[in-house]
């Protein structure tokens, strides 16, 4: 199963004049294979929460296309790409994206509660994960009583709760001190052993394990490609 | 699934008491000034109850405007208030008829159960003959129980179908938005 991006464009029309424009993505192309390793770094602005955004089908490019298998990202309407995205997808956002109402427990749960699990077989797994993380004391904790790294943290434990084929992770460990990024980066070598795509924007180089493939990003262009061994 | 969406929306009810509470009671409310109404319209027939029927219809009434307004009003700004958490179930792969469902389940268990309890508060006051009207307390050993379930339900229904609607209607136009707007519309 392979993500392939060509020559993705996002084009935002500027939030202080209408006139001019911004590219945050010009014409990247790139394939994500499962069972794969790819880091993105570049400065901030450059482009990576964009492009991980529309890799991750929860927003459209303006030009090129995303594809998977016979999904193309542009051409598919909102069910279909909904549904995409809840099969296949995970994605750590970089900013707090937790529901404040609910706890720590059910944040991690509910998004993933629409279809495909069985809501008992949910809550086990939220629990064997949350315990992993060193998270079990804030599980029935509000989202603002959390640091900004626990709440980093829960939001990756909801991206992987289904353990989805592809993950997408916004700079998930540049909140983290060593230890729970260690934790972090083993969890996504695990499920990356496991067939999982995982897929990760950094403001720098990130040291994740062999074989992974490193871009660096800058004003929404891809200006060097290391390839990570062979697979 | 149906378990799922289930513990879905009792989560939800539970996180948010302030407006649950606020929902329960006026379901409650519009249940019982609909069921009242209705039972008086049945049950006092009789000549010389004109002038009590008439001042008890205009307070029944009133109580059951100013109650369905402000469960309209109540569930308007709850459905509003959560454009945020909408656009985070929408992220990670909600489709839109989720959430629709999701909140008519919600809306389903607080007015369904707010609506039968001040049903059943309403027969328990009659039958104890706490609430006293002439002539009901005799009527209503007269009604047939048929009767009877099919007046409170019209009454559970109607306090059911002002949730749904009022929040269906107002997230058909929040979740009309992609989820970039939807997002943006949190600040
Ligand atoms: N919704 C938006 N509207 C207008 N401009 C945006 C929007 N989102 C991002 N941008 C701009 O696009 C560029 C890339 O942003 P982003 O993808 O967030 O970069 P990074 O994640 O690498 O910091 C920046 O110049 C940013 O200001
Ligand atoms: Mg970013």
């Amino acid at each position: 199963m392979t993500i392939k991006a060509q020559s993705v464009s996002k084009r935002y029309r500027s939030p202080v004049s209408k006139a001019s424009v911004i590219d945050a993505v010009a014409g990247i192309s790139l394939d994500i294979n499962v069972g794969s390793s790819t880091v993105i770094y570049g400065p901030t602005g450059s482009g990576k929460t964009t492009l991980l955004r529309m890799l991750s089908g929860i927003s459209k490019p303006t030009s090129g296309e995303i594809i998977f298998h016979t999904l193309h990202y542009t051409e598919t309407g909102d069910r279909k790409l909904s549904s995409f995205r809840e099969r296949y997808i995970g994605y750590v956002p970089q900013r707090s994206m937790l529901i404040k109402d609910l706890s720590v427990f059910e944040n991690v749960i509910s998004p993933n509660a629409f279809r495909q699990r069985h809501i008992r077989s949910l809550k086990s797994a939220a629990r064997t994960l949350l315990e992993r993380l060193n998270l079990e004391d804030t599980a029935q904790r509000k989202p603002d009583t959390l640091s900004g790294g626990e709440s980093r943290m829960v939001m990756i434990a909801r991206a992987i709760l289904t353990r989805p084929a592809f993950l997408f992770a916004d700079e998930p460990v540049s909140e983290l001190d060593d230890d729970s990024a260690k934790l972090v980066l083993d969890l996504f070598s695990e499920l990356k052993r496991d067939g999982s795509a995982i897929f990760i924007a950094s403001h720098e180089p990130l040291a994740f394990g062999g074989n992974t493939d490193l871009y660096a990003i800058k004003n929404g262009r891809i200006t060097e490609h290391t390839r990570g061994g062979h697979r | 699934m149906l378990l799922n969406m289930i513990w879905l929306s009792l989560v939800n009810i539970k996180r948010r008491t302030l407006f649950s509470v606020l929902l329960f009671a006026m379901a409650f409310l519009v249940a019982c000034s609909l069921f009242l109404a209705n039972l008086t319209h049945k049950l006092l027939s009789l000549p010389d109850t004109v002038e009590f029927r008439q001042f008890f219809y205009t307070v029944l009434y009133s109580v059951l405007a100013v109650s369905a307004l402000m469960l309209s009003a109540i569930s308007a700004v709850s459905t509003n208030l959560r454009r945020e958490e909408y656009a985070i179930l929408r992220t990670f792969g909600a489709q839109r008829s989720d959430i629709f469902l999701l909140a008519v389940f919600e809306s389903f268990f607080l007015c369904f159960f707010g609506a039968l309890s001040g049903i059943l508060l309403v027969m328990l006051l009659i039958l104890t003959k706490a609430l006293y009207i002439p002539y009901f307390f005799e009527g209503i050993m007269r009604v047939s129980l048929y009767r009877l379930i099919g007046i409170g339900g019209q009454a559970v229904l109607l306090s059911v179908l002002i949730e749904v609607a009022v929040s269906a209607v107002l997230l058909f136009l929040i979740l009309r938005k992609d989820i970039l707007e939807l997002e943006r519309g949190r600040l």
